[in-house]
């Protein structure tokens, strides 16, 4: 446990920066609130709504289809690194699995996730 | 003998092992896309026959597979995997017989249904050969993810998509939970495997200095399953969620991951952990009395009789983990196997009856029960059958899938837990014999007679007959049975 020692000095460090810093600037600082002040983005546009809004569910179908798309590729990058080793039964083997992902995508269209009324 | 050559080869080899599971993805897939293209609007029921042949031909791939170990050492077929996967199987393809009249009725017929049950089935199938944490993860996911979509499948009704929503978020959490465990007890053998025979050796020779770490991380797989089997403490998801789901996915959640989860429960805690047994055994014995209790004492106050299906399936899964506390793994595997198998049986004719009488999917009370010995005598017998076999009163099947467990328990010293286990059994039967009591001697209320689905009065049929012949044969029968399957 002695290797911890560090750790726990850097914790306690991190905890007692901004507790005294705050308390040193509450103690400097002038005290004036008003209104303005206190307004979410206080020198920029008057904010119009509320920030949390309901988002059309499109957006998440279109978010979760770029995840599975964007970790296609990631699987894609050790195979390319590979490629030379894992000759022809690494080709097909990718084969296989992007065709895979073609069926997923087949069905998300043919369910029209896809159109954008 | 180049590297991709030897991959080739090991692929051709290990194949066979995973002919069911494989068969159950690609055809559910298949179904999906283009499959669903080709099909009309108000044909969407013929999926359910396509769902059911795949699963049959997927169970009969799984039982003829070779006896043997592959991908790495992360996948095992054995005698243990093959009878946990053909319950699977079985409560599939319950499942989707009862889904019938009811989807028919919701006009909810749709090939997603059905797709997920098999993806679901494919996961569990994986899972209950899963012998490497890894592999044993991410079928259980497989398994676990399609339910949820599953439970919140009426999507119109506010309390399906609740349940969902709740199921999900635990289940999320609960997954996070045993995955962090697994980290651990990787870190804690140093951090080279997760294979879980390897692991055991390895766990068991941790120093003192370590053993800590093994602590924290058998805790956390144990609780991870403790949630996906529905045990007292972390049960909690489990009455919501299975009031709120579709009756039939109610159904198949009380069967099917139920029994894969225990499958893969003997897997990682009966064998794989046996050298660290001390670390776990104790807490399991708290999970398990636990669940005894207040399954049983919860369920006495239950209203709705799924909600009381619910609590009383918590208590069933208390008593399965006296199986998985055994010493003797072999034993212990016969024991939670033929408590499942017949579980299963008395489970599904249950809910074909409670499906039966909800019609389009509302009236669950035990009230409307009321006078069902006047109105339809052969259906009363048939649900008084099965809820005293859940009760486990003798000459019926369920007493002998019980005694068995208990018999094993007494054996390996289980005492207190047994004579626990023994007395919420007591209390069980008045929850159920409750029931008998309104079916039997309570005014009906003036309702017209709708005629039963095929289907369903297939499924009460067969899983009654196969009650009272178990009965007959008793203890011989099961104990064939139990040798001839997990050999």
């Amino acid at each position: 446990m002695r290797g911890y020692a560090p750790i726990l000095l850097l914790f306690l460090v991190a905890l007692a920066l901004p507790v005294i810093i705050w308390n040193l600037s509450r103690l400097l600082r002038p005290y004036a609130p008003s209104a303005a002040k206190a307004s979410t983005y206080e020198c920029g546009i008057t904010p119009a709504t509320e920030a949390r809004d309901q988002f059309s569910v499109r957006y998440y179908l279109v978010a979760v289809m770029f995840l599975v798309f964007d970790v296609e590729t990631v699987f894609l990058f050790p195979w390319a690194v590979q490629m030379k080793e894992l000759a022809l039964f690494g080709l097909i083997e990718i084969g296989i699995f992007l065709f895979l992902l073609l069926f997923g995508y087949g069905y998300i269209w043919s369910k029209g996730a896809l159109t954008w009324e | 003998m180049s590297f991709a050559q030897g991959l080739l080869e090991a692929l051709t080899k290990d194949l066979p092992l995973l002919y069911g599971p494989a068969l159950l993805a690609v055809a559910a897939t298949l179904m999906l896309w283009p499959g669903d293209r080709f099909v009309g609007r108000g044909n969407k029921k013929a999926w359910a026959f396509v769902a059911a042949l795949v699963l049959l031909a997927a169970g009969a791939l799984a039982l003829t597979a070779p006896t043997d170990e592959g991908f790495n050492r992360m996948f095992r077929v054995d005698g243990l995997t093959k009878g946990f996967q053909a319950l699977c199987v079985m409560g599939g393809l319950i499942t989707i017989a009862l889904s019938q009249p009811q989807l028919n009725a919701l006009k909810e017929q749709t090939v997603e249904y059905y797709a997920l049950i098999l993806f679901s089935v494919c996961g569990m199938m994986l899972l209950v050969g899963a012998t490497d944490l890894v592999s044993m993860y991410f079928s259980l996911e497989l398994m676990a993810l399609c339910i949820y979509v599953l439970v919140a499948y009426l999507r119109h009704q506010e309390r399906s998509v609740e349940a969902g929503l709740k199921y999900f978020l635990l289940g999320a959490f609960s997954s996070g939970i045993l995955l962090y465990g697994i980290s651990l007890l990787f870190a804690a053998a140093g951090g080279v495997t997760t294979n879980l025979a390897e692991l055991n050796g390895r766990l068991a020779l941790v120093s003192a200095n370590g053993s800590l770490l093994v602590y924290a991380g058998v805790l956390m797989v144990l609780v991870g399953f403790a949630f996906k089997v529905a045990a007292v403490p972390f049960h909690m998801w489990s009455p919501d969620a299975y009031e709120g789901a579709p009756t039939p996915i109610t159904a198949f959640m009380s069967m099917a991951p139920k029994a894969a989860a225990l499958g893969a429960f003997l897997r990682v805690f009966g064998t794989g952990f046996q050298g660290i047994a001390s670390d776990w055994m104790l807490p399991l014995a708290y999970i398990a009395g636990a669940s005894m209790v207040l399954g049983n004492v919860a369920a006495l106050r239950q209203q709705s009789l799924k909600r009381l299906l619910a609590y009383s399936s918590i208590a069933h899964v208390g008593y399965m983990l006296l199986g998985v506390m055994s010493g003797d793994a072999q034993a212990g595997a016969q024991a939670i196997w033929l408590y499942m198998l017949t579980y299963l049986l008395m489970q599904s004719g249950a809910f074909a009856i409670l499906i039966y009488l909800q019609g389009k999917g509302e009236g669950e009370r035990i009230d409307d029960f009321r006078g069902l010995g006047r109105r339809q005598p052969v259906l009363a017998f048939a649900m008084m059958v099965f809820l005293l076999s859940l009760a486990g009163i003798p000459p019926l099947v369920g007493f002998f899938s019980k005694f068995i467990l208990f018999k094993l328990a007494i054996e390996q010293g289980h005492v207190a837990l047994t004579v626990l286990a023994l007395l919420t059994s007591a209390v069980a039967a008045y929850y159920y014999l409750n029931v008998v009591a309104v079916m039997y001697f309570k005014e009906a209320p003036e309702t017209e007679r709708a005629p039963m689905g095929s289907l369903a009065t297939l499924v009460v049929t067969v899983s009654c007959a196969l009650i009272l012949v178990g009965t007959f044969f008793g203890f011989r029968l099961m104990d064939w049975m139990g040798r001839i399957v997990l050999g």
